[in-house]
């Protein structure tokens, strides 16, 4: 009964399209649930995977102390034992637990730590005398650590059995690694396991978005020690704070992240896992955390609430406006493209821009626009269209789209550039839409080496929050789509523009990125400068078929990265590019090993 | 990594194919062997054809490439548009409306396989109606006969070729790097499209293998686009089997336009020049085409009346084509005593 009036609501409000589209989805939720079930199924160690891993720690030479920080307060007997438990089950043996007792009033809790410390002299308590809330709990358990490393558990939460190996693993293959974090998931009363998360590797401007990298995080200890450790004051966001002060002080080549799931997150009720609405302090003061860092790092920005009570930086524009160039080529049909130009002039709050058109000199007619930089280019080549556009262009600002686009809101050049102006960043590409406002570009994704390029979230609701609300939030990839890609002019021209010899048609935009990326510039998706098309019928300008010298070549060029890329995920599918676990059977454990290994090299590579 | 030996790419061209496309798509998805990509170039169609190739898309078990042409570039620079961005070592074409029987991939790949030297490979086909109700025939019994077939097995292919294209493109697949060499593809030559084109030049450098048995299911229909008719094989009497020659002759008049135009491209064209361009006698196969023309001609012209039928008829034995164009002494002794 309850599914049919909610059927009903839907069809109302959205008509027919919209409630298909909702079963559509609903059905593609269904499927991934079963497929993370699969996935477990088919990544669950083994006795001989056990085994490996035994004997590769006899490997690893000098052995690592991990320190596992734990700080407990008034937790049911069972999460406890089975937190614990899951530290004392764990492959790799050379670890210590310092859990710091918050004074909790109920008195299973001391007697269950004391029955645990009686048993293994590894776990060691400090017992606090009064109730402090968590940073200072943690900061207890974190003064009895011993080890090099320092690993945060929560009382509820669970490890995976080899999640301390390939901790350590990481630290001995890249010794000079500062913090390390993993993917995650929830595992619920019954210790079924659901809602994992992939996650990209290190992503600054994602992590001002959301508290992705949390669990499991281990840094080091006389980093934590460096920064004060936990703060007073944020609690329920002390993890987040410590995440931030941390980053600021360390290399971004010393993150690692470690594509396998060594975190699984209890959802029981008054735990943030169930709901984000659990404990309301906790979004506020993530924000003023995160407003510390900006502070700290002398950023000129600010945080603002958004959608799912997560986090939306705003980089302050300068006062006087740096003039950005809008750049078009036009379409077979002139008065098509004036048309969509006009658009954009009345959807653009920006009070310093150009508009720079540009035509392959057969197109017949002439424009009536006024104010815009009309030019030929003999070369049909989309590519060398652009550059020759960037090169007669004046902004210190380029923007390439397409004008077959509408922006939704006035605010969108804004929103970009914000981004484009900062120092480290290289490029800033916006969410397409498909006319039907379903997602057509919310970045690109360096797929396997038939798909090649993959656009991100193609085919998603414009609102899906599938994917660690990675459509939703302001994070990175490793390439934005030339449909709408806005960069400085310098750093345009630091890597000579798109390469236009080996990528005429497709794929340059792709290239580009990959290059700033090589050169350490982050590439920024924001989901808060929309585009949508305008004429369903008439494909993007720019999105021409690539020859096949551009696809091997793209293939051949970013080989390090095709099938590989590093802010998508090894667990997810390659072939398709488009976030849907993809479950392999893997018999052979050392090729499992071998294909995270170089995922994990091109992420090195990628951070030099 | 790829599903097999090699590389696999699928060129398809369409243009308002909504009717039949979806089991064209589907087809591809149910082959034994699985092609790497699939790179379509939709020609301006104004049906459902994008939206359905998109449908498509979402839950194919291969990457497709789409390409949605602003303006209708015509069959053969769509099909050269496709071609070009086949990444693969090999390229499989296909029509839109047709059906590929589930191993067709596998079996032609096999014999790539099997000879390095080999450049192309085709086979037959099974001739269906818009349901895919088989006809009774197969493509081969109209395009390339068992006599074609034993001079083809005797080297001579090409010159099987030249005299009249028998490779139909949902059938055949070639080696990638004979892309260079056969674009671009020559348009406005009568009688001869993409398919006859590419074989022609890629039967000129290399080997090529066809497989005597249907691997396709192929749709005659009347909104076909690039299909066979019927020949003038089922006339029902006499005055209307005369009239349907006019087609014939119209044929071979383009077969002509064709050789002399192919006289002056194998001029040009360093590949067939190199190869064959001094051993082909342009000028007997044109003679020949106008000697068909010339006894189509005179059966079109006989009289109504069987005796007035008797010298024409006396004449066009004395002179041997009955033998050469049609079926001989029974052709000779239809039109002599067939009712009108």
């Amino acid at each position: 009964m309850r599914f049919f009036s909610r059927a009903a609501k839907l069809l109302q409000k959205g008509g027919w399209r919209k409630f298909r589209m909702r079963i559509e989805s609903d059905r593609c939720r269904r499927r991934e649930v079963k497929n993370y079930q699969k996935w477990i199924l088919a990544n669950r160690l083994t006795e001989t995977m056990r085994e490996t891993m035994r004997g590769e720690i006899k490997t690893f030479g000098e052995k690592i102390l991990i320190s596992v920080v734990l700080p407990v307060y008034n937790v049911e007997e069972k999460w406890l034992r089975l937190c614990i438990e899951s530290v004392k089950h764990q492959v790799y043996q050379n670890w210590e637990l310092c859990i710091a007792d918050d004074c909790s009033p109920s008195v299973h809790v001391r007697r269950i730590l004391e029955e645990y410390a009686a048993q293994d002299e590894r776990i060691k308590i400090v017992f606090r005398s009064k109730n402090g809330h968590i940073s200072a709990a943690s900061n207890s358990a974190l003064e009895i650590a011993t080890g090099e490393f320092v690993g945060l558990l929560d009382h509820d939460d669970e490890l995976a059995e080899d999640a301390l190996f390939h901790v350590a693993g990481e630290i001995i293959r890249f010794p000079e690694t500062d913090f390390i974090y993993s993917d995650e998931d929830k595992i619920d009363e019954t210790g079924v396991r659901y809602s994992p998360k992939f996650k990209p590797k290190f992503s600054l401007d994602f992590l001002y978005s959301v508290n992705y990298a949390t669990h499991f995080a281990v840094y080091r200890t006389a980093i934590l020690r460096r920064v004060g450790g936990f703060r007073v004051g944020l609690e329920g966001s002390q993890d987040y704070d410590l995440a931030l002060r941390v980053v600021e002080q360390i290399s971004e080549n010393h993150i690692c992240h470690i594509p396998r799931i060594l975190y699984h997150w209890r959802a029981i009720r008054g735990s943030v896992a169930l709901s984000s609405d659990e404990k309301p302090y906790a979004h506020e003061r993530a924000r003023e955390a995160i407003r510390g860092h900006l502070e700290r790092t002398g950023k000129q920005a600010t945080v603002e609430e958004t959608i799912y009570n997560l986090h939306r930086v705003r980089y302050e524009l300068p006062s006087e406006l740096p003039k950005v160039s809008l750049i078009f080529t036009a379409d077979e049909n002139l008065k098509f493209t004036e048309k969509a130009i006009e658009n954009f002039i009345e959807q653009t709050d920006y009070a310093n821009f150009e508009i720079v058109l540009v035509r392959t000199s057969c197109d017949s007619g002439r424009t009536n626009l006024p104010n815009i930089k009309l030019l030929v280019c003999e070369n049909k080549n989309k590519a060398e269209q652009l550059n020759f556009a960037a090169a007669q262009a004046d902004g210190e600002i380029l923007c390439f789209t397409d004008a077959n686009l509408k922006p939704l809101a006035v605010d969108w050049l804004k929103e970009l550039s914000s981004f484009a102006l900062q120092t480290e960043i290289g490029a800033v590409g916006a969410k397409i839409l498909e006319t039907d406002e379903n997602v057509l570009h919310g970045g690109l994704i360096i797929a396997d080496e038939r798909k090649i390029i993959g656009a991100a979230h193609r085919g998603y609701q414009r609102d899906s929050s599938d994917n660690i609300g990675r459509l939703q939030l302001i994070n990175n990839f490793s390439a934005v789509s030339v449909s709408c890609l806005m960069t400085r002019r310098k750093v345009f021209e630091s890597v000579g523009g798109y390469d236009a010899q080996d990528f005429p048609n497709r794929f340059f935009d792709a290239d580009f990125c990959l290059k700033l990326r090589e050169r350490n510039y982050r590439i920024v998706f924001t989901p808060y400068a929309e585009l949508i098309k305008l004429d369903k019928k008439r494909r993007l300008n720019l999105e021409e078929i690539p020859t096949a010298e551009e696809k091997n070549y793209f293939v051949k060029r970013w080989s390090k990265f095709i099938g590989r890329d590093a802010f998508y995920n090894p667990n997810l599918s390659q072939r398709k590019a488009d976030f849907s676990i993809e479950v392999q059977m893997v018999e052979n454990d050392n090729f499992t090993a071998e294909t995270r290994r170089t995922h994990r090299d091109s992420q090195r590579f990628s951070q030099r | 990594m790829t599903n097999g030996k090699y590389k696999i790419s699928i060129a398809l061209c369409t243009y308002n194919g909504a009717k039949f496309i979806i089991r064209q798509l589907e087809s591809f998805s149910a082959q034994t062997r699985l092609p790497d990509e699939l790179v379509i170039c939709d020609d301006c169609s104004s049906d459902a054809t994008v939206e359905i190739i998109r449908d498509f898309i979402s839950n194919a078990p291969f990457p497709v490439w789409l390409q949605v042409n602003q303006t209708n570039l015509g069959s053969t620079k769509n099909f050269e548009k496709a071609i070009s961005s086949c990444a693969g070592e090999l390229i499989y074409l296909s029509d839109q409306d047709d059906l590929w029987l589930p191993d067709k991939i596998a079996r032609i790949e096999a014999e790539f396989e099997k000879n390095p030297k080999v450049g192309m490979v085709f086979s037959d086909a099974e001739i269906v109606d818009e349901n895919l109700q088989p006809l009774g025939r197969t493509l081969w019994s109209f395009t390339f006969s068992d006599e074609k077939r034993e001079v083809a097995r005797a080297g001579k292919f090409f010159d099987v070729l030249l005299a009249q294209n028998v490779v139909t493109g949902a059938t055949m697949a070639f080696r990638a790097e004979f892309r260079k060499t056969f674009t671009p593809i020559p348009e406005g030559i009568p009688n001869l499209i993409h398919d006859g084109w590419i074989s022609l030049v890629i039967a000129g450098e290399a080997e090529v293998v066809f497989i005597d048995e249907p691997l396709v299911k192929y749709r005659q229909h009347a909104a076909q686009q690039l299909g066979i008719g019927y020949e003038a094989t089922l006339a029902v009497d006499f005055n209307e089997r005369r009239n349907r020659y006019g087609a014939s002759i119209a044929f071979s008049e383009n077969e002509v336009a064709r050789l002399k135009q192919m006289e002056e491209i194998f001029a040009v064209y360093p590949q067939f020049a190199r190869k064959r361009g001094g051993t082909i006698e342009f000028a007997n196969l044109i003679e020949e085409k106008r000697a068909k023309i010339a006894h189509y001609e005179a059966r079109r012209r006989l009289p109504l009346t069987r005796f007035g039928r008797l010298l024409p008829v006396l004449r066009e034995v004395s002179s041997g084509r009955y033998r050469r164009f049609s079926k001989g002494w029974l052709s000779a002794a239809k039109d002599l005593l067939e009712k009108w």
